[in-house]
């Protein structure tokens, strides 16, 4: 099949939706891209166009269903084939709206080894590539931890909250002392990606510091701060760390003292008992 | 912010009565602590998400309950005001932002109408900030949303709805309760039942439009806060406005907007309410990566051998691979059905409304809302992923495919996270 074959395999809108599609036909069309390798991949990418632009329906709908087939257990030789194919054209010259479909689709379908690839777009504000290099990278898993590390501290504005945000996903607690001075910038998010990083690597010694900041915060700032003073006790409890669990529902009852902290109070109890 | 004069209400007397303090002093109800609430008394209330079924979840979460609307929010302002207006002659506060909603002293109760997509993170918000919750369906848009949930309510001892109420009627209904007894009894041995839903999903009607491209983002609409936890898109009008079920960033299509509807009573039926299916069989053509589209069926298979089977009855062939029969009494032993017959009925379940005042847990509670908004969710993600999948029902995860858990818990975009 030539790339036209292939793609006619896909529908266009009928009455507005892909209402007659036919599922044998589009399969056969999967097949072809996988088996027509990089070169076939990159002639479907190349008809991909900025949205808004013109008509890229079936294009796009055939390298996603290909990006989701390639997945499963016994499929690696094919998903590292496509997946290398597809990162492949983010070297290339194209729009940043192209680009942006390309991470998504190896979100679904990538792996360590098109990592770099990802990660060349986490400090890329354009058409928010950063969020979906991030959020592809935090689905490949813990293989791609070193690049949210190296691209954080050259981080500003919109990506600096979502390279954090991914270390914090991904539980890495190389970057503790980046959390800890998260937890003391002038932006309020920052401060609660912080707190809520520090939370996901379950890190004890750092509890005080935490509730101090919950403290200090205001409003909704506070309500987070809280809420992730309690996730912490509740998982070190879950690691058998009774003790700090317990000097965390504590001070939260201690600190808590205001007549609308009574749920919290309340909430603190509850993680007691269930402590015993 | 806007003040409301709480000087008749049950809850600022005893402000008062407590503190000796000021009329401007408000006493919310979740700080009284008490179990037993009189039922003179007045709970303060917000709508978040004012359109399409905003007034219908809001009058829900008001039934049975003395109430007064203090604040209404869309990210959409129009929206907020229109209903302000309707319900409180616009003194209720409107707000763009539920951040800044969840930060009043005086809230007790918080009715969520957003498109799925903000159901989970809104629900978690409210409770941390001590409030009862009822979610319009479906609970959440993917499966680890609906567990933060259920911990986040757990946690803090919150009363949560689903916007679903099938299961209050099941609950009465003697054939039901029947059923209900056999499979929560653990006497049903490789069941052999197949509960087919055909059609009523919405199939065609819920499938997006591809290819629309951006348009102008309407002034009264905050779009980079409409897309929120989900991955953010140029705008296009048909993402919102109730067409937003056709999108997978949002919705899930008819299957999400109308299963939890159809399922969430059966799974009280057969007493599924604390687990999943372990196996997943789809016919589907592969899905567009934007909208939502055809499916023929999904075999829904649980441990203890029961099926369910959606067929959506608008594309495809039709299910073949067992035939349909309900679960029976005389599927057991003469030994068993007298067990059966000699089990008390299951407790009532209780309203909100009841819920709250008896600081109870509510019929359509978070692990209940959560394993029938799994059914969904797992049958979408067969459907998306045109495979069979097999799932660890207590774990929550797919097994054995790395690529399909992907789906389960797909990261949020900054600041929103569970």
């Amino acid at each position: 099949m030539n790339t036209k074959e292939i793609l006619n395999a896909f529908p266009l809108p009928e009455g507005k939706i892909l209402r007659n599609i036919d599922k044998n036909a589009c399969e056969r069309a999967i097949e072809q891209i996988i088996s027509g390798g990089r070169n076939k991949t990159r002639e479907i990418i190349d008809l991909i166009l900025e949205p808004g632009n013109g008509d890229d329906i079936r294009p796009r709908h055939a390298i996603h269903a290909t990006a989701i087939r390639v997945g499963g257990t016994g499929k690696e030789i094919e998903r590292n084939s496509f997946a290398s194919a597809l990162a492949s054209t983010l070297n290339d010259d194209r729009p940043k709206g192209v680009k942006g479909f390309i991470i998504r689709q190896l979100q679904i379908c990538g792996g360590a080894k098109q990592a770099n690839s990802i990660a060349h777009f986490l400090n890329d504000s354009e058409e928010h590539l950063y969020e979906y290099s991030a959020q592809a990278l935090e689905a490949i898993g813990i293989l791609t931890v070193e690049h949210f590390r190296k691209a954080y501290p050259l981080a500003k504005g919109a990506p600096r909250l979502t390279i954090l945000q991914g270390l914090g996903v991904l539980q890495d607690k190389k970057s503790r002392q980046f959390f800890l001075s998260a937890m003391q910038d002038s932006d309020r998010e920052i401060r609660l990606a912080g707190i809520w990083c520090l939370m996901r690597i379950s890190s004890a010694k750092d509890a005080e510091l935490m509730l101090s900041q919950s403290r200090k915060e205001k409003g909704w700032g506070r309500i987070k701060a809280t809420a992730y003073c309690f996730e912490l006790a509740e998982k070190l409890a879950k690691n058998g760390q009774s003790k700090e669990a317990k000097g965390i529902y504590i001070k939260i009852k201690k600190s808590h003292s205001e007549k609308q902290d009574a749920y919290l109070r309340e909430s603190a109890d509850r993680g007691l008992a269930q402590l015993q | 912010m806007k003040k409301i004069a709480y000087s008749q209400t049950r809850r600022s007397f005893l402000s008062k009565s407590a503190t000796g303090a000021t009329a401007a002093s408000i006493l919310p109800r979740h700080i009284l602590g008490a179990p037993y609430v009189p039922p003179s008394e007045k709970f303060g209330t917000a709508l978040i998400g004012c359109g399409g079924r905003g007034p219908g979840t809001y009058s829900q979460l008001c039934k049975g309950l003395d109430v007064e609307l203090v604040g209404a929010c869309d990210v959409d302002t129009n929206k907020a005001k229109r209903f302000s207006l309707a319900r409180s002659k616009g003194k209720a506060e409107t707000y763009q932002d539920f951040r800044r909603l969840l930060e009043r002293k005086d809230l007790d109760l918080v009715a969520i109408a957003t498109p799925p997509h903000w159901h989970a993170s809104i629900s978690i918000a409210a409770a941390e900030a001590g409030m009862d919750v009822l979610c319009e369906k479906p609970m959440t848009r993917f499966v680890a949303e609906g567990r933060a949930v259920v911990n986040a309510f757990k946690r803090y001892g919150r009363v949560y709805q689903i916007g679903t109420f099938g299961r209050f009627n099941r609950s009465n209904d003697k054939a039901s309760i029947l059923k209900h007894k056999i499979m929560s009894s653990g006497l049903m041995k490789d069941c052999n039942a197949v509960r087919m839903k055909k059609g009523g999903l919405k199939i065609k009607q819920w499938s997006g439009t591809p290819g629309i491209g951006p348009q102008t983002i309407p002034d009264t609409l905050d779009w980079d806060l409409y897309c929120g936890p989900s991955p953010w898109k140029p705008y296009e009008s048909r993402r919102t406005g109730g067409t937003h079920r056709g999108y997978w960033d949002y919705e899930g299509g008819g299957m999400c907007d109308m299963g939890q509807h159809h399922f969430d009573p059966e799974q009280w039926t057969y007493a599924k309410d604390h687990t999943s299916p372990v196996e997943i069989t789809p016919f589907a053509p592969p899905s567009h990566p934007e909208v939502t589209g055809m499916w023929a069926w999904v075999e829904l298979k649980y441990a203890d051998g029961f099926k369910f089977v959606m067929e959506s009855g608008e594309w495809g062939p039709s299910y073949d691979r067992h035939p349909v029969r309900d679960v029976s009494l005389d599927d057991l032993s003469k030994v068993d059905q007298d067990k059966i017959n000699s089990m008390p009925d299951p407790e009532p379940l209780l309203s909100f409304g009841e819920a709250v005042k008896q600081r109870k847990q509510a019929g359509g509670h978070p692990e209940a809302a959560h394993r029938a908004a799994c059914i969904l969710h797992l049958a979408n993600l067969a459907i998306r992923l045109g495979r069979k999948l097999k799932y660890d029902p207590d774990k929550e995860i797919f097994i054995n495919d790395n690529e399909a858990n992907r789906f389960l818990n797909p990261p949020m975009s900054a600041p929103w996270r569970i």
